[in-house]
């Protein structure tokens, strides 16, 4: 009798301290359960206890029942091994990784298929045709497949063994937004044939609301709410679930601040006392800051001393007017059919492409990996050459006080080895301004100027990102490039840098060129948007405009892809 | 199904047209580097000071007519690229002309030599691999553990133990002490000249062995913590079948450095031949340099760029056929 799954006080321990602490978990067959939860919230762990994948050091307790099946985690990972393919099956992440650059498809999906049945083609075919793949992906390599058609081949290979449950760790973040909804039906689709159960973990609250029957939340750790399907945001208790649903951008209308999270989060194990979320809580006390609370309810349940009622009157939302896009001639910057190619087999990088961008103004390039809008950037301020076309600035200054450019992992963008100081010191020293500026730069961008003196390890992910936006204005360039500024980020994280982007344009009156793929995001900050597809311009116009009556096909795709908004 | 299956008849014929292709593509750039090199091997007669006549007589004493002589013989009076077309000529029919201080053809004189050098490689080459590779997986696979650890110790005093020291320990404990191995030359063909070079194909390997144990190791760790890895075990996957999927990644770099190794042994057994008393390539070349026998000398330099270049382009086959990424690249 198949009973689905439950997973009984798991507590996961590292060499720092408690990673996950007492999570209870149920899916039953047929069920999507969505776990939700920003980066070091524990939720990927918790997946990997499930699975008896935890890195070497990493320790878990609680129990696992599948079936009539009861597991002791304590006795480690090998207690899990017979467990796994069969009962339980875990889809990861990153398609790119998570298959074997040199075996092709067809082995790899059946590798966990008894031995007489690895080779039979009728059962490759049958198990490529339930992920809507072509028989010949069998003899493939994953390398010779798009980013969709490989986590699909991943997800036939999860399912060889009929597992009663999936974990998907993410399983369509990678993945474009056209892309990732095919993804998510399928899953679906799946699902309900098979009635296996479904857990899903995302930090994506879009997916979760869109697609789970329950929803968890976790917070550095712990769970702190669950209830049923979009309910939980609609009418959040906990504080941090109103938060993140707050702070993520609506994708309808555009905000005049989006409500944000203040600080950012905790290390599980750095909390010794009290409510993990007390710290960023505005309505936390003594109490909160003193004693944990449990989870408590019924069908929902939540651990908050002080939870939101539904009578609570929920903030008041300030929708702001659409900035109209001026229709100037103050161009800063031209971009005349510009066209890229990287090598003769190549399709166009960049096909013809005009752009143009006027002083102060906020454009936005929308659209998805490999549609050539992160080359035209790094071709905009020289790190990139074109083939033909042309770039023309109305400003004649050099290049460093006319455009800089922040790109999206902030980690990789610091020099490590120096101090903040130091990096925005060079900066500065580019756009030929003085030293002493440092410590206003870090209040512009809402740093402490102790930061000055601190090395970009010991900084999170917000504030790397902060100290890379500070880096990029110190020349005071008249064009700043963001090239998916926010999408290493956390959703709390997120709202503030955007808030931080606003401000600047509008104190500093500088032009900003935003590159994404997340049309809410953009949405926040642009007035006037392109859509790129394939290298090609394939729509712009004003932001409101452009989202109200999309013109071309595949800008509607694009928006109706979109997850739960 | 027979539609499917011509299909597939004719990928297979395409892909070993492209593969012919690679070779053939390879074959000529390696021609290429070879005859580049057989110029500047040539050149090195008359970039030596002096007299190019004198200096292939070396230091005995002449008379002009065996000056002239010598000048005829080897077209000295000729313009230079002629030299060189008519020298190249000759070497590529094996003729590499005479050795200044023995009396006979170079050839003749490396003919054994090659032999003995090729061999003693050879030999220490299979003995590093068939310890060092499976060590390094072995330690690979239960990273932190006693074997691993001892391994990687071991490996450290493998690297940094001077080749010679090695082999007089070895003649010292083998051949003397328990008077297993023999202590001196290269024996008499056969079997013997093998038992011969066991020692010195042992301390050969013993540095190189350290080497490519550390290179193994550090390819399959790196395989170990990929994602496939972890998503094969969550699928069910046996130990088995996780190994081969590890494996035949990891061989990738495996490979590559395994070819380093034999290209760096068939041109470092100097040491080895010098301790051991044997009679190979590397002795020579290093008699031939202080006697200025410069026929020798770039019939050896000669015969080690091929040796190296050789190998490489064996181990860019190999490459073609582990590595489906290169043999798609291959293809454009």
């Amino acid at each position: 009798m198949n009973r689905g799954l439950s997973l009984n006080n798991l507590v996961v321990t590292g060499p720092a301290g408690l990673i996950v602490t007492r999570m209870d978990l149920h899916v039953e067959p047929g069920q999507t359960v969505a776990l939700v939860g920003e980066s070091g919230s524990g939720k990927s762990m918790t997946a990997k206890a499930m699975t008896g994948l935890l890195p070497r050091g990493v320790t878990a307790t609680g129990s696992l029942q599948l079936d009539d099946i009861t597991v002791d985690l304590a006795l480690g990972p090998q207690a899990l091994a017979g467990l796994r393919g069969q009962y339980i099956s875990l889809l990861l992440q990153n398609p790119f990784t998570s298959l074997s650059p040199v075996h092709r498809c067809g082995e790899q999906i059946t590798a966990a298929l008894p031995p007489d049945l690895r080779r039979s083609k009728e059962e490759i075919r049958r198990r490529l045709d339930e992920v809507d793949l072509p028989e010949r992906v069998a003899r493939q390599y994953p390398f010779e497949l798009s980013g969709g058609m490989r986590q699909r081949v991943a997800l036939a290979a999860s399912l060889a063994s009929n597992p009663q449950i999936l974990i998907g760790d993410e399983p369509t973040t990678a993945l474009d937004v056209t892309t990732q909804r095919e993804m998510l039906d399928l899953l679906e689709r799946i699902q309900r044939e098979r009635d296996m159960a479904l857990l899903l973990i995302t930090h994506d609250l879009g997916v979760a609301r869109e697609r789970a029957d329950k929803i968890l939340v976790m917070y550095a750790g712990r769970l702190v709410e669950s209830g049923e399907g979009a309910d939980v945001f609609a009418h959040a208790q906990h504080p941090y679930t109103a938060g993140l649903r707050d702070s993520d951008p609506p994708l309808e209308h555009r905000l005049v601040e989006l409500p944000a999270i203040a600080g950012s989060v905790p290390r599980p194990w750095e909390v010794a006392v009290g409510c993990v979320f007390a710290p960023r809580c505005d309505r936390a006390d003594d109490r909160c800051r003193n004693e944990a609370p449990e989870l408590v309810g019924t069908t929902s349940q939540v651990a908050c001393w002080k939870p939101i009622a539904l009578t609570d009157a929920s903030h008041p939302i300030q929708i702001a007017t659409d900035v109209q896009a001026q229709n100037t001639d103050n161009d800063l910057v031209v971009i005349r059919g510009l066209s890229k190619r990287f090598s003769s087999s190549a399709p166009l990088a960049l096909d013809n492409v005009d752009i143009s961008i006027h002083s102060g103004e906020a454009v936005g390039i929308v659209g998805e990996s490999g549609s050539g809008k992160t080359t035209l950037a790094r071709c905009l301020i020289g790190l990139e050459s074109f083939d033909s076309g042309d770039i023309s600035w109305s400003i004649n200054t050099p290049m460093a006080q006319r455009a800089q450019i922040v790109f999206q992992d902030p980690t990789s963008a610091l020099n490590p080895a120096m101090t903040i100081g130091a990096t925005l010191a060079e900066a500065l020293r580019a756009g030929q301004r003085s030293k002493a500026e440092v410590v206003a730069l870090l209040q512009l961008v809402g740093l402490p100027s102790e930061y000055i003196n601190r090395r970009p390890n010991g900084l999170s992910g917000g504030e790397q990102q902060r100290v890379a936006i500070a880096r990029a204005i110190a020349p005071r360039p008249k064009l700043l490039i963001c090239d998916e500024p926010v999408s290493s980020l956390d959703v709390s994280v997120q709202a503030q840098i955007l808030n931080l982007m606003n401000s600047l344009l509008k104190d500093l009156g500088i032009a900003l060129l935003f590159i994404t793929h997340d049309l809410a995001v953009v949405r926040q900050v642009v007035s006037r948007v392109y859509v790129m597809s394939n290298g090609r311009v394939v729509e712009s116009g004003n932001m409101e405009n452009v989202l109200q009556s999309p013109q071309h096909e595949y800008t509607r795709q694009l928006f109706s892809s979109v997850a739960g908004k | 199904m027979d539609t499917a299956h011509s299909h597939r008849r004719l990928t297979q014929l395409l892909s070993r047209g492209a593969l012919t292709r690679f070779i053939i593509v390879r074959l000529a750039a390696t021609g290429l580097l070879l005859l580049v090199l057989s110029f500047v091997v040539f050149a090195l007669l008359h970039l030596t000071p002096g007299d190019p006549a004198r200096n292939l007589v070396g230091v005995r004493n002449v008379t002009p007519e065996l000056l002239q002589s010598i000048r005829d013989k080897y077209h000295l009076n000729d313009p230079f690229m002629n030299q060189y077309l008519h020298w190249l000529g000759n070497v590529l029919h094996g003729d590499f002309g005479e050795s200044i201080r023995n009396n006979t053809t170079v050839t003749t004189l490396l003919a054994d030599r090659v032999m003995l050098t090729l061999q003693l490689s050879s030999l220490s080459f299979a003995l590093t691999v068939i310890v060092a590779v499976p060590l390094g997986i072995a330690a690979a696979w239960r990273t932190g553990s006693a074997l691993d650890r001892s391994m990687s110790a071991a490996s450290i005093v493998g690297v940094g133990a001077p080749t010679y020291a090695v082999g007089l320990l070895l003649l010292y404990v083998f051949g003397l002490w328990f008077n297993i191995f023999p202590v001196y030359g290269s024996g008499d063909g056969g079997f013997d000249r093998w038992w011969h070079l066991v020692l010195p194909a042992i301390t050969l390997a013993s540095g190189l062995a350290a080497m490519v144990f550390k290179l193994t190791r550090t390819a399959v760790v790196a395989e170990l913590n990929q994602d496939y890895v972890a998503f094969a075990q969550s699928r069910g996957l046996t130990r088995r079948q996780i190994r081969s999927l590890v494996l035949r990644n990891a061989m990738i770099p495996v490979a590559t450095s395994l070819g380093l190794v034999f290209a760096f042994l068939f041109g470092g057994t100097i040491l080895v031949e010098v301790t051991f008393a044997l009679q190979g390539i590397g002795s020579l070349l290093a008699g031939s340099v202080t006697f200025k026998d410069l026929p020798v000398v770039q019939a050896i330099t000669l015969l080690t760029a091929t040796v190296i270049a050789l190998t490489a382009l064996a181990v860019d086959i190999l490459y073609y056929a582990v590595d489906p990424r290169v043999r798609k690249r291959g293809m454009q």
